[in-house]
């Protein structure tokens, strides 16, 4: 009962964000909105109103998305006493906007979308007994991976609702989280994927072709429970090896 | 023997200027052909401001490798129009930066 007072006296006090974060994900938002309704301004000329209509609904998914991507974050880190920052990459905005205009809406879903990054702080009275008191790579990977957990759950989530009311919204909302779990795991900084990659390899490999795996199965219609259990059979598997044919070799420990 | 790290400037400008041919080729009106140009104005112009305690000659020199590589493959568009465009996206990113609005 006390870590659960504690956590939300953490959440109370540590989960507002701060102004450059606010900036950051509006901006970072309002481009992905951009880009995922890039091609979707008339049908065969440029008609505004119909545009507007579109970038609104976009903008609705990618604001449930990166804030459900972000709230997952931010819970466990503060779970493991650590303060999140999210930091928008505006690189990655400007490269995702460039193949987007490129590719102008020949090329369907091809939405190359890297909003940005985090940044943990240490919340040195919160992190008390703690093994390793300190930011390390290992926990910093735990925060990244929570990112695309709750995504998967929302993936599941909007999957459950679209059962019962199919409608373009859904679907849309369905394949953009899809997107946006796999592109979060490349393992470029300052993406979830190479902070995980970074923390532990071994990790990597198991999480992201199970993730993969499963979030594809969940949106082919494949029932959810055989979805997880394929994916966790195909994580395990190449996990494995990875470990046989190059981690084994790679580190042998002190000698 | 050509050795990256000794070389690394010419290296990236070679490469960029390649990436910049083809974009410039892949772009398909002159009207998305300045769009590109000016985000990769505001690239640079970020660029410029993180490197501002840095050497800087390198990075211009990539930098201008880039803008080649696209001035060549520049189809539809003006290329004087480009390079204004460029030069404004580099400008007004530089700015930004220096205010604090464009975060890493």
């Amino acid at each position: 009962m006390a870590e659960i007072v504690d956590f939300l006296d953490k959440v109370k006090r540590y989960y507002k964000f701060t102004p450059s974060e606010l900036r950051g994900l509006i901006i970072s938002i309002l481009v992905i909105a951009f880009i995922i309704s890039f091609d979707e301004w008339g049908k065969e000329s440029f008609t505004f109103g119909i545009g507007l209509f579109n970038f609104f609904n976009a903008l609705l998914i990618v604001a449930l998305s990166v804030l459900v991507h972000d709230a997952g974050q931010r819970l466990w880190a503060l779970a493991i006493g650590y303060r999140l920052e999210f930091r928008m990459w505006s690189f990655g905005l400007i490269v995702s906007l460039i193949i987007t205009f490129l590719n102008n809406g020949r090329v369907k879903y091809l939405w190359i979308v890297l909003p940005g990054g985090f940044m943990i702080h240490h919340l040195a009275g919160h992190r008390l007994g703690w093994f390793r008191h300190g930011i390390n790579y290992f926990g910093q990977a735990m925060v990244a991976l929570a990112g695309p957990l709750f995504t998967f759950m929302l993936i599941i989530l909007l999957r459950v609702i679209s059962v019962f009311s199919s409608n373009p919204l859904i679907s849309k909302a369905i394949i953009f989280n899809v997107v946006y779990t796999i592109i979060n795991f490349l393992p470029i900084p300052p993406l979830d994927g190479s902070k995980i990659y970074f923390g532990s390899r071994m990790l990597y490999a198991f999480v992201v072709p199970a993730m993969i795996v499963a979030v594809i199965l969940v949106v082919v219609n494949a029932p959810i429970f055989l979805s997880l259990v394929i994916s966790f059979l195909v994580g395990t598997i190449l996990w494995l090896t990875y470990y046989i044919t190059f981690e084994r070799k790679a580190w042998t420990g002190p000698k | 023997m050509f050795e990256i790290y000794k070389n690394w400037m010419e290296f990236f400008f070679f490469i960029v200027m390649v990436i910049g041919l083809l974009v410039a080729l892949a772009s398909p009106s002159a009207f998305i052909s300045y769009v590109i140009i000016f985000l990769a104005g505001l690239v640079a112009g970020r660029l410029v401001y993180s490197i501002k305690h840095k050497i800087k000659l390198p990075y211009y020199m990539i930098i201008v490798g880039f803008v080649l590589g696209y001035l060549i493959g520049e189809y539809y568009g003006s290329r004087k129009i480009a390079i204004a465009v460029f030069l404004i996206g580099a400008v007004a990113s530089y700015k930004l930066s220096d205010k604090g609005f464009l975060m890493r």
